[in-house]
Formats: structure tokens, sequence, C-alpha cells
């Protein structure tokens, strides 16, 4: 192999892992640099085809329906695009109570995008086992559970663990 | 070349033609008996040569499809660090491999390598693997396309990088498969469907046009994916039911637009003569499929046939006639056994459709048949006279 050849090929693996990279930048951050923080969670149970067997949560205490004073957009309907959820101690776990479009001053929030009724925030999916994924999503129909999360400064944020209760 | 240089691959029927002629050849004088034999003693006959090709490129799909669905089968036993760095240990093993096989068919230069490509084509699948369990591993949500965008920008680097076409052609697929996908998840619209993929069509056939000069190994796999793209988009706006309903541009939508139209003029300004034509018709096909949208006529799906309908059905065959008859046409300029048959299956699959989308309404069983066979008929004389009489005229403008 001569030294043009490994110059060639060293550049094409730093840069696909540098691609790599790109694509998990926001979960590597939160991973890497977050705080945890417990949040309620509510589920049901697909498939991805590159990825398997995985739950697919929803959260309760994120979304922003029981306050009504403290609401600055439209709470059925999310603006399409960029947002922010700022996040609040309610007892063990942590709440929102509404969306914003500007970038909160205080941590913790979550950055968000949302597509004009769904707001997706990264944390959405916890993959695991095929068996696992079914009993989680099982136990989670029956009840609520919780999950630890880890969110950066920026609001970047990574699952990091579900417990069905 | 020299006599003593090793003897080249080639296929019984192949030898047979050869055989013929040089006899022939010695009959007439052209050729001395010693020159015939030293002709024939360049080639040896070889059967397994596509075979192998074949089976060394399934089993590298099998094994980089394998890789994938094990990262998707979620390996308990592992944890999710250990599972990634194993899916990057046999990512940078066939990375390396390849080059290494690579280098060393380099020195008998002539003899065609189908286990080069298919391990190259086993390290373009396994980075795909890699940035899939990079996502799991770190619990990026499911469905998520820019995870595909990822993988193409990966492979393409890979085949930029060593100038194999192997990874390209992973590339080029998972690019055109990210980009519907991002266009449909951010704007599930009939038009923008058949707008993003026609501008991916005049995209991809413009870099194949402009790689006729750099690296033209790379062009058919551009250009032919581009037109497999130009039938397949005339194809979705010809349905009836599609529509203009819900558009809206999407920033995906629009840097694809501004791309296509920056490589159209790139590749019709640097090329000269016809060949300048190619990316040309992409354009063509582009407002055509637009156009065909746009029309609200044929929108209803059901109820009585309008006359409006009916044109719109019979435009939309006669466009799509013509577009298949270019593609056939290119397909015989460039010698491209390919662009024949995907213009053909194209024109087959597109008549059957419209026939039943539009006339099944007003005709039944046997008679739908007839007028089938009938359009089919018809379009395929067609389709042969034209195809056969431009692509003479191509060739006489060329010389």
């Amino acid at each position: 192999m001569n030294r043009s050849l490994v110059t060639r090929l060293g550049i094409v693996a730093l840069v696909q892992l540098a691609l790599v990279g790109v694509a998990v930048a926001p979960r590597l951050s939160a991973y890497l640099s977050g705080d945890e923080y417990r949040l309620e969670i509510a589920a049901l149970d697909p498939i991805d085809p590159f990825r398997g067997a995985y739950v697919t949560l929803g959260y309760p205490g994120l979304t922003p329906d029981r306050s009504g004073e403290e609401i600055d957009v439209d709470v059925e309907d999310p603006p399409p695009g960029h947002l922010f959820v700022p996040l609040r101690k309610d007892g063990d776990l942590w709440v929102a109570d509404r969306y914003v479009t500007d970038r909160p001053d205080h941590a913790p929030y979550l950055s968000c995008e949302s597509d004009g009724w769904r707001v997706r925030c990264g944390i959405e999916s916890w993959f695991t086992g095929q068996a696992e994924a079914a009993r989680l999503g099982e136990q989670l129909a029956d009840g609520s559970g919780v999950a630890t999360v880890r969110i950066d400064g920026r609001g970047h944020a990574v699952l990091v663990d579900v417990d069905a209760g | 070349m020299s006599l003593d240089t090793p003897t080249r691959p080639a296929s019984p029927a192949q030898l047979d033609w050869l055989g013929r002629e040089l006899t022939l050849w010695q009959a007439e004088g052209l050729l001395a008996d010693d020159q015939a034999a030293a002709i024939r003693g360049r080639y040896h006959a070889s059967r397994r040569f596509s075979l192998g090709r074949l089976l060394l490129t399934l089993g590298a799909l099998f094994i980089g499809v394998g890789l994938i669905w094990l990262v998707a089968a979620n390996l308990d036993a592992l944890p999710p660090l250990a599972r990634f760095l194993v899916v990057c240990f046999f990512w940078l093993v066939f990375l390396v491999v390849g080059e290494l096989l690579a280098g060393r068919r380099a020195e008998h230069a002539g003899i065609p390598s189908p286990l080069v490509g298919s391990v190259r084509l086993l390290a373009a699948l396994t980075f795909g693997a890699v940035v899939f369990q990079a996502a799991q591993s770190l619990q990026v949500p499911a469905y998520e396309p820019f995870l595909v965008g990822i993988w193409s920008a990966g492979a393409l680097v890979h085949a930029y990088g060593v100038r194999a076409t192997a990874p390209l052609a992973v590339g080029i697929v998972t690019g055109v498969t990210w980009f519907v996908w991002q266009v449909l998840d951010q704007e599930p619209s009939g038009l923008a469907g058949v707008l993003a993929v026609t501008a991916a069509a005049v995209l991809l056939v413009c870099v194949g046009t402009l790689h006729e000069h750099r690296l033209a190994d790379f062009a058919p796999l551009w250009r032919e994916t581009g037109w497999l793209l130009a039938l397949g988009g005339l194809f979705v706006a010809a349905l009836p039911f599609v529509s203009a309903d819900d558009f809206a541009w999407s920033p995906v939508l629009v840097v694809s637009v501004v791309a296509a139209a920056l490589a159209l003029g790139a590749a019709t300004a640097l090329p000269a003569g016809t060949a300048r034509l190619e990316p040309l018709g992409t354009l063509v096909v582009l407002v055509a499929s637009v156009g065909l949208v746009m029309w609200e006529a044929g929108n209803e799906s059901s109820g009585p046939l309008h006359v409006d309908d009916v044109a719109h059905a019979l435009i939309s065959v006669g466009l799509y006639v013509l577009v298949a008859v270019g593609v056939a046409v290119l397909g015989t300029l460039r010698d491209s056994w390919r662009l024949t048959a995907l213009s053909t299956l194209g024109l087959v699959v597109f008549t059957t459709f419209q026939s039943f989308a539009v006339f099944a309404r007003i005709v039944e069983g046997a008679w739908l048949f007839v007028i089938l066979g009938a359009v089919f008929l018809g379009t395929g004389f067609l389709f042969d006279r034209a195809r056969r009489e431009l692509a003479a005229d191509i060739e006489g403008a060329d010389r």
C-alpha cells in the first residue's frame, strides 16, 4: 500500500466518521454534556426497518394543555418550524407549560421541531430488544412510566433510560 | 500490445462470432493464417466470468444487508458502544481490503476484477450499518430520513475518494431515497413529489453529462438513474388522481430545484454538439410533468368520463411515448441495453396503466383488451420507426 493511497483512504474514513458524528450530533452532545431529568411517558410499539424494535414514547407532561394563561401560541396547533419547550420541576418530575419560539434564557428547556401538529424533540423513540420493546409497550399501555433524559445547555436531549414503573 | 500479453476473457458467443469473421477475412485474403491464429490466441472462453461477478455482487449485497439487519436485531448481548465498535471494525476492514485488492489488481490492468467491486460495495453498505448503529446507540428517533442522507453522503465520499463505481451506486440509490423521503416527509403533496423526482432527474443526468470528460466511468450510473427518475416522475404526473393540492415550497425542494438549474446551466454550457440535448431533454420532462399535474382535468378518478379526461390521458400517452423514444434513442447511441430496456418497460407499464385508468371506464372486458392491443401495436410501430430514424439522424449529425 503506497503512501498516497493510505492518505486518501484515511481522508475517506475520517470524512465518513465525521458524517456519522453529524448524523447524531445533538444526541451525542446531550449524552456527553447534559444533565439528567425525569419526564412522564406513555407508549405504543412499532419497528423501524433499519434499526429494529423500538417503543414510541409520548410525553403527557410536555403537552401544554393544563394552564391556559401562560401559553404563547395556540396549543392545538404549534407553529411549524423550530420551537422550544421550557421545563419546570413538578414534584419528582419535570413538566412544560408552553411552547416558545425564542430560545429561553435559562436551562432546562428542550429544542424541538414542529411540523404544525406534532412536536419532536429527539426523544420519541426508545430502541431496545424485540421482547423488551413488546413488554415495555404493554406495560406503558396499561399506565404511565418515567423516562430519564439528558439535556445539554442548548436544549438537545437524549433518552438514557425508560422505566415502565 | 505485445503478443505475450495475458489472454483476455470473452464469452463463447463472442468467440464464435470472431472465429467466423476471421475465417471470412482469411478467405478474402485480408489476413494471413498466422495473423488469424495470433488474434484467436489472445482470447480465452470464459462462462464463469459473468456468473462469478453475479455471485460476488449478490454475496456482498447479502452480507451488507445482513449487517444492517443485525443492527436492527438490536443484540442485547452487547452494550450499545460495543455494537458500534464491532460495526465500525467491519466497515474499516472492508474499506481497507477493497483498496488493497484494487492496488494488486492495478498491476494486471486489462483484466477487470469483480472481487474488488464487491468488497467496495460491502464497505459502502457497511458504512450504512455504522450510521444506523450510531443512531440506535444514541436513541435517535425512528424513521429519520436524515440518516439515509448521511449514508449517501458517506458512500459518495468513498466513491470519489477511491474512484470506484460500486460505492457510487450505493450513494446514488440512498441519495435518491433520502431526497424523495425528505420532500414527502415535509410536504406530502403530489406536485411536490413529481417536482422533486423530475428535478432530481435533471440533476443526475446533468452530473452524468459533466462526467463524460472526467471520470467517464461514473457517467452511465448518474445518467441512467436520472432517466429512470424522469420516466418515473412523468408516470406519476400522468396518474389521474395526482394533483397540486396542498403544495408548498419546502426548503429541500427549493434547494433541489436551484441545484438542478445550476447543473443544467453547467451541462448545457460545457459540452458541444448533441451531448447538450440530453440535459435539455430532462428539462422538457420536468416542465411536461409539472404541466400535467397542474392541468386539473383527469383529477377525478371516478364518476363519468369527460372530454377533458380523455384529452389529459391522450396527451399524457403522447408525451410518455416521446420521452420513451428519446430514452431508447439514447440507449442506441450509447450502446446501453439498460436504457433501451428501461424505455420499453416504462412504455409498456405506462400504456397499460393509462388504458385501465381511463378507458376501462367506458369500455369493458374483451374490448378493453382489443383496444389495449391496438394501442400497443400503434405505439410500438411509431416507437420503433422514430427510434431508428432519430438515431440515424443524430449519428449522421455527429459525424
